[in-house]
């Protein structure tokens, strides 16, 4: 049995972004939200380690009320309890302040766990800032940029990937351990999970709940500030050959001498 | 803390140390200091970046250190950060480095910023640019006092000549970590991963079967390149393995010359070669992003084109 919670991020789909390029702004209106990419991973991890092993899943979400959504698609998915974080003070905290916010529910209200499960990062912010902070903030032991986990009693044995090469380190319960998104496959939910999923416990939790003082997260607990977003400048040339594919293809060539690019 | 000053650079990867010492002296912000940890005398690492600019060199050597694990790292930065009081801390953006970062400003209670790019520091405030939405757009953001930076890896040249820095042993209390190394394996001597090739060849949907790959083979020989794929190759398909692909789930790669293959250009995709020198495109849709993103674009069918750019460049090459 092995109790298992899995933190994920409801965030705006980054490929239904519009991009004004003449007023150097991104357009947000009508994006599509979802459950941040890699989070899915971390989700599909553990439910196959409860699947095999036995236990449940907690799922935790630090996000708005439209968050409501995503939690309901990773109950779906398999994770048997909600538990979303959510309270207007949480607005605008920087990552490592989201961090301490999940570290605070877990701590005043899920005390007993065997693992915490996290992507590596989001689509969005992309920082990979929450698990690792989340890891120190509770004190326990971390294991990053997992791609296999294997449970055994009361330990987990895991391969991970660094710039040499791979390592295979082992822990004991309790560990947080960030998995890369090679490690499987998402499921989709069938019909009948989608519909059973309302049935599971979703809870909201917020600051007064969490025993949180609002000073202390949001845009005035945190130390990394937001000031502007900018559409990135590309400066490519954009030389495109039309016509006949072996024609246009010889042209390329020619340009990529002249480049030097090929020596 | 109050009197932090001056920068602290610190990566398991010493020849990325030597890439953050000299982002370190452009920022002129003050003493420049080194992190040197591990096991044993660590003399090579020491003289290996003893570089100009370099004032100080702290070292924590410990038998706990050798296995590289995230905590007794964390310990030890910390152990050097108190002794150094640096205002600024940077770390190289490795597997390892954006472990260690993120612990080490949440025990510090001080900012992180990650994949920093234009790390500027002024009035005593650390700003950068990170790209976020999958590369479609750049914050900037600020940090209030001290701060934890990770850099991209290749985003500086290596510092060069010599120095003297003055050498300082900082004792830690290290305690060994709970996760254990039971082993490693490392990448097989000579295969050149994409993160480092210098011409990059990646295929993507446009090919129609996993077979059809071998198209590919003249051309990646002729160029001396490495072959990565798009996304769909690698984590949906299977045909090619995960650690070839490129993009804001796989590699971030730089190379001279990227040549996108039947690559339509997601946002997803573009956010792992953005920083590509000179970018090549080959598609049969007119319309696909990749065009927005190219140098040099060829609106064609892929399996006449690649042939036929393949021959071209082997007899410019005269082979």
């Amino acid at each position: 049995m092995v109790e298992i919670l899995v933190c994920f991020k409801h965030v705006i789909d980054e490929t239904e972004l519009k991009i004004d390029r003449g007023n150097n702004k991104i357009n947000f209106e009508g994006a599509k939200t979802k459950i941040s990419d890699d989070d899915k991973n971390a989700i599909e991890e553990a439910i196959r380690i409860k699947e095999k092993n036995g236990g449940s899943v907690t799922a935790l979400c630090v996000g708005s009320a439209d968050a409501k959504k995503s939690m309901k698609e990773a109950l779906a998915m398999g994770c048997d309890r909600g538990r979303l974080l959510v309270d207007p003070a949480f607005q605008d905290s920087d990552a490592i302040t989201t961090a301490s916010i999940i570290s605070q529910a877990i701590k005043k209200k899920i005390p007993k766990f065997d693992l915490v499960i996290t992507a590596t990062g989001s689509t969005d912010a992309l920082t990979g800032i929450v698990g690792p902070s989340l890891g120190e903030s509770l004190g326990i032991p971390q294991i990053t940029f997992a791609s296999k986990i294997a449970v055994s009693a009361n330990k987990v044995t895991v391969d991970r990937s660094v710039e040499e090469g791979l390592e295979t380190v082992e822990c004991e319960f309790p560990v947080l351990i960030t998995v890369s998104r090679e490690i499987n496959q998402p499921r989709f939910p069938t019909l009948i999970q989608i519909m059973s999923a309302g049935k599971k416990e979703l809870l909201e939790w917020n600051a007064q709940a969490l025993e949180i003082d609002p000073l202390t997260v949001g845009k005035q607990g945190s130390k990394i500030e937001t000031n502007a977003l900018n559409v990135p400048k590309s400066a490519r040339k954009r030389i495109i050959f039309e016509g006949k594919p072996e024609d246009a293809a010889k042209q390329l060539a020619e340009a990529m001498f002249k480049e030097g690019l090929v020596k | 803390m109050s009197q932090q000053q001056g920068i602290l650079v610190y990566s398991d990867l010493p020849e990325v140390t030597l890439e953050l010492i000299t982002l370190g002296q452009k920022l002129r912000a003050g003493n420049l200091s080194v992190a040197v940890i591990g096991s044993g005398d660590l003399q090579d690492q020491i003289s290996k970046l003893s570089v100009d600019g370099v004032t100080n060199i702290y070292k924590v050597s410990n038998d706990s250190l050798s296995g590289f694990i995230g905590k007794p790292m964390v310990d030890a930065l910390e152990a050097v950060c108190s002794e150094a009081k640096p205002n600024v801390i940077i770390v190289g953006a490795t597997r390892r480095g954006r472990e260690i970062a993120p612990r080490l400003a949440t025990r510090l209670k001080i900012g992180c910023i990650t994949d920093a790019l234009n790390l500027e520091m002024a009035n005593g405030k650390v700003s950068a640019e990170r790209l976020v939405w999958g590369g479609n757009a750049l914050a900037s953001v600020t940090s209030k006092g001290a701060t934890v930076v990770t850099i991209p890896l290749h985003s500086n040249q290596k510092a060069t000549g010599s120095a003297q820095p003055n050498v300082v042993e900082v004792s830690a209390n290290l305690n060994p970590s709970k996760v254990k190394l039971l082993g490693k394996k490392e990448r097989p001597q000579g295969q050149v991963s994409i993160k480092d090739a210098e011409i990059v060849v990646s295929a993507g949907r446009g090919f129609k079967k996993k077979e059809d790959l071998s198209l590919l083979d003249g051309l990646v020989s002729t160029l001396h390149a490495v072959m990565g794929a798009s996304r769909p190759l690698t984590s949906d398909l299977g045909w090619v393995p995960e650690e070839r692909q490129v993009g804001l789930s796989g590699t971030t790669v730089k190379p001279k010359l990227y040549i996108a293959v039947g690559i339509s250009g997601q946002i997803q995709h573009l956010t792992g070669m953005r920083d590509s020198k000179v970018v090549v495109a080959i598609n049969n849709d007119k319309n696909a992003p990749i065009f927005q993103e190219c140098d040099y674009g060829v609106v064609g069918d892929l399996y006449a084109a690649v042939p036929t750019l393949e021959k071209a460049l082997k007899s410019q090459l005269g082979s």
